[in-house]
């Protein structure tokens, strides 16, 4: 907590002139909870010995590239390197590709063997790097998924949607 | 002859460093805007040079970044950090504010010198090394 909720962060990328792995273009990707209440006014209310157990804020909504049904540009059969960084607050991000695997080449900056996975979880702060190679198809469009784990919260509202979503723009 | 073969030989191998290496200068006001990114709520924000969301830094790596932070948020302070860095020798540039890192106060005429001080001396003097990736954050106390 404090004012990175608020909006006070971005991502910072240093790039490797040695990059030991191949790719055609990357894209940072962000996810973040977010919450309507300011953080001024929202720490307090946590704060408090009105609230014993420790209950956190729950975010109102979540979001990619600080916005909503975004979309990102996928050229069939290339391979695009994307860095996924957890700019949020509390809440942890399961993200997938329909019908992508994903290659896991780095993790909070240290490189890693290539490890494939059909999705993973990020949490608060994490940086992971993947690579995907677009499907050879040019007549369908994938969603990218980051759905907020819900198991921290202590509830979860009427009305709250935990995913957000951005299509791959196949062309 | 050997100091001079070393001086050379260095001088070769420090060669690629110096091709790559480069400052970036940034200019950040850390100031107060809306937004309104899920369309449900508009709401203040914290965004640097009036816009929101801050724009991501990209370097190189070996590449010094100096970021002038200005605050104007008016009623508190603020700092910034990164999530990745090596920051050996350079720990004020880093962690919570008023534990490790100093103060960026906001602006209070009766504090103008002092702030005009504290700005010139918000400097980032990291050299980025051994991180590819991280993420500025701020901290509030």
């Amino acid at each position: 907590m404090g004012q990175y909720p608020d909006g006070l962060r971005s991502p910072f990328i240093i790039h490797d002139p040695n990059e030991p792995y191949n790719y055609d273009e990357e894209i940072i990707m962000t996810f973040s909870d977010w919450y309507h209440k300011e953080m001024k006014d929202a720490i307090p209310d946590f704060l408090t010995y009105k609230n014993p157990t420790g209950a956190e804020p729950i975010p109102q909504s979540a979001l990619i590239n600080d916005s909503q049904n975004g979309t990102i540009k996928f050229e069939a059969g290339k391979t695009y390197r994307l860095r996924f960084i957890n700019i949020g607050a509390f809440a942890t991000f399961h993200i997938w590709i329909e019908g992508h695997d994903m290659r896991v080449i780095e993790l909070d900056g240290v490189y890693t063997e290539e490890y494939t996975v059909p999705g993973l979880d990020l949490a608060v702060a994490q940086r992971v790097s993947v690579l995907v190679t677009a499907l050879n198809t040019t007549d369908q469009n994938f969603p990218l998924v980051g759905a907020m784990d819900t198991d921290m919260f202590d509830y979860v509202p009427a009305g709250l949607n935990p995913s957000n979503y951005i299509s791959t723009r196949s062309y | 002859m050997a100091p001079l073969r070393h001086a050379v030989i260095s001088a070769l191998i420090s060669l690629p460093l110096l091709v790559y290496s480069a400052t970036q200068s940034l200019e950040w006001n850390i100031t107060y805007t809306t937004a309104n990114p899920d369309g449900l709520f508009e709401r203040r924000v914290m965004g640097v040079n009036g816009n929101w969301p801050p724009p991501p830094i990209e370097l190189n790596f070996g590449d010094r970044l100096v970021l002038n932070v200005n605050n104007q948020l008016d009623d508190v302070v603020t700092g910034l950090h990164t999530h990745g860095l090596f920051q050996n020798g350079t720990n004020y540039y880093d962690g919570p504010v008023g534990v490790v890192q100093w103060y960026q106060n906001p602006i209070d005429s009766r504090h103008a010198n002092i702030k005009a001080a504290l700005h010139q001396a918000r400097v980032w003097p990291t050299i980025l090394q051994f991180s590819r990736m991280a993420l500025i954050g701020s901290t509030l106390t």
